[in-house]
């Protein structure tokens, strides 16, 4: 039973497509286990449906429409598979990511490609494995995709997003007796949530 | 007869669901047409109002035609209404541009959720004309200031920021009045499956 959400802004941002698309990734993978986010992702869609059927026209080139015309007689190119990752949920099954690199003991994480200015990736943590104390600024958000941490006294699940914004100190100590993986994304790159722990271990 | 005539005045909106339907198992020409001349130029101003520059904005309304083109057959008129597709058409596609642009180099998918909806109902046809209205309904009963702030969502790439410096209000009043709308907006679906 998934307990912990994303919040009204970042939700709504990621339905109107104007959340940065690591961040997204994090909540369209909380999006596939939870109805009620989803539910309510569709209401903000059939919002954006109304706000664009309410614009008013502005002018398309001359030749728009025969351009699109033209363009339909061609082919469109052919779509390029894409490989699974094997022992992700969707949508992260269709993500690359580089290997799993070691960031202390009982400690790894794989970073997203293509995140950009962005720190995004999957994170694991063995048992009993706390993460240093650190301070945070800007947005982070982590969705659990297995095993469990516990922040601030609250337990994060599987399907559990946990959402962090401004300037926060925290340590989520994973618990229970399996392995703990998730999927993070954070917007500043410096001093900040998990990766800030992995650039400082790695000396980057 | 003034009643009649104004019955024969007001012009239904054309049915752009049954248009795209027409796209999709005929291939038909006009129907498309109809369709480029309403959403093209609404998708052109909705992308120029979230920052796309003119002939980007020209760019992405046309590639959002040219998928409502090819993928019309995906499109299902009871998950949600045509404006509500194309909206997401055009969302998709400025997040891939935006992409491009920035990062070259990325394999992040296309589209993080194209999984099939496995909740099939009889009558969803209803239902998504019906969620629709709710919507509307629910927008339009917002207090100004909480319809404003969902808006401001649409239109801004950094969302919290930037809604905060335009419409002068501090962060926590933007949170705090789009946790309201969308605690309406909630409210207003809480019956559906
Ligand atoms: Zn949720």
């Amino acid at each position: 039973m998934i307990q912990h959400h994303p919040s009204s802004v970042v939700l709504a941002s990621y339905a109107a497509g104007s959340l940065p698309e690591p961040l997204g990734l994090v909540v369209a993978t909380h999006l596939y286990g939870c109805a009620a986010c989803q539910r309510l992702k569709t209401s903000v869609e059939a919002v954006g449906g109304s706000e664009l059927e309410a614009m008013p026209p502005t002018a398309m080139a001359d030749d728009a429409l025969a351009a699109v015309f033209a363009r339909l007689e061609r082919p469109a190119a052919p779509l390029v598979p894409f490989e699974r990752t094997p022992g992700l949920p969707p949508p992260l099954d269709r993500c690359r990511f580089d290997p799993w690199r070691r960031i202390g003991i009982g400690l790894r994480w794989r970073p997203l490609l293509g995140s950009g200015t962005m720190v995004a990736g999957l994170l694991e943590g063995m048992p009993g494995r706390a993460l240093p104390t650190h301070a945070h600024r800007g947005l982070e958000l982590t969705c659990v995709i297995a095993g469990s941490f516990v922040d601030a006294g609250t337990r994060f699940a599987p399907g559990d997003l946990a959402e962090i914004d401004g300037d926060h100190a925290h340590r989520p100590t994973i618990d229970g007796d399996t392995p703990c993986l998730c999927v993070f994304a954070t917007e500043s790159v410096r001093l900040s949530g998990w990766l800030g722990v992995a650039q400082r271990l790695l000396g980057e | 007869m003034p009643g009649a005539w104004s019955f024969v005045m007001t012009q239904p909106d054309p049915d752009y669901a049954a248009l795209i339907g027409a796209v999709a198992n005929a291939a038909d020409r006009a129907a498309f047409g109809a369709l480029f001349r309403h959403f093209a130029p609404r998708v052109k101003t909705f992308l120029m109002r979230a920052g796309a520059s003119a002939a980007m904005a020209e760019e992405i309304a046309q590639e959002t035609m040219l998928t409502v083109w090819r993928k019309a057959a995906q499109f299902d008129p009871a998950k949600a209404s045509a404006a509500t597709w194309i909206f997401t058409v055009a969302r998709n596609l400025r997040i891939d541009m935006l992409r491009r642009e920035r990062h070259p180099d990325t394999l992040l998918p296309d589209d993080l959720e194209d999984r099939a909806d496995e909740a099939p109902l009889a009558d969803r046809l209803i239902i998504v004309a019906e969620r629709d209205d709710r919507v509307r309904v629910a927008m339009a009963s917002l207090p100004p200031e909480q319809a404003e702030v969902v808006r401001a969502a649409f239109f801004h790439d950094k969302p919290h920021a930037e809604i905060e410096r335009l419409l002068n209000i501090p962060l926590g009043t933007v949170k705090s009045r789009l946790r309201l709308a969308m605690t309406k907006l909630r409210a207003a679906l809480e019956d559906f499956s």
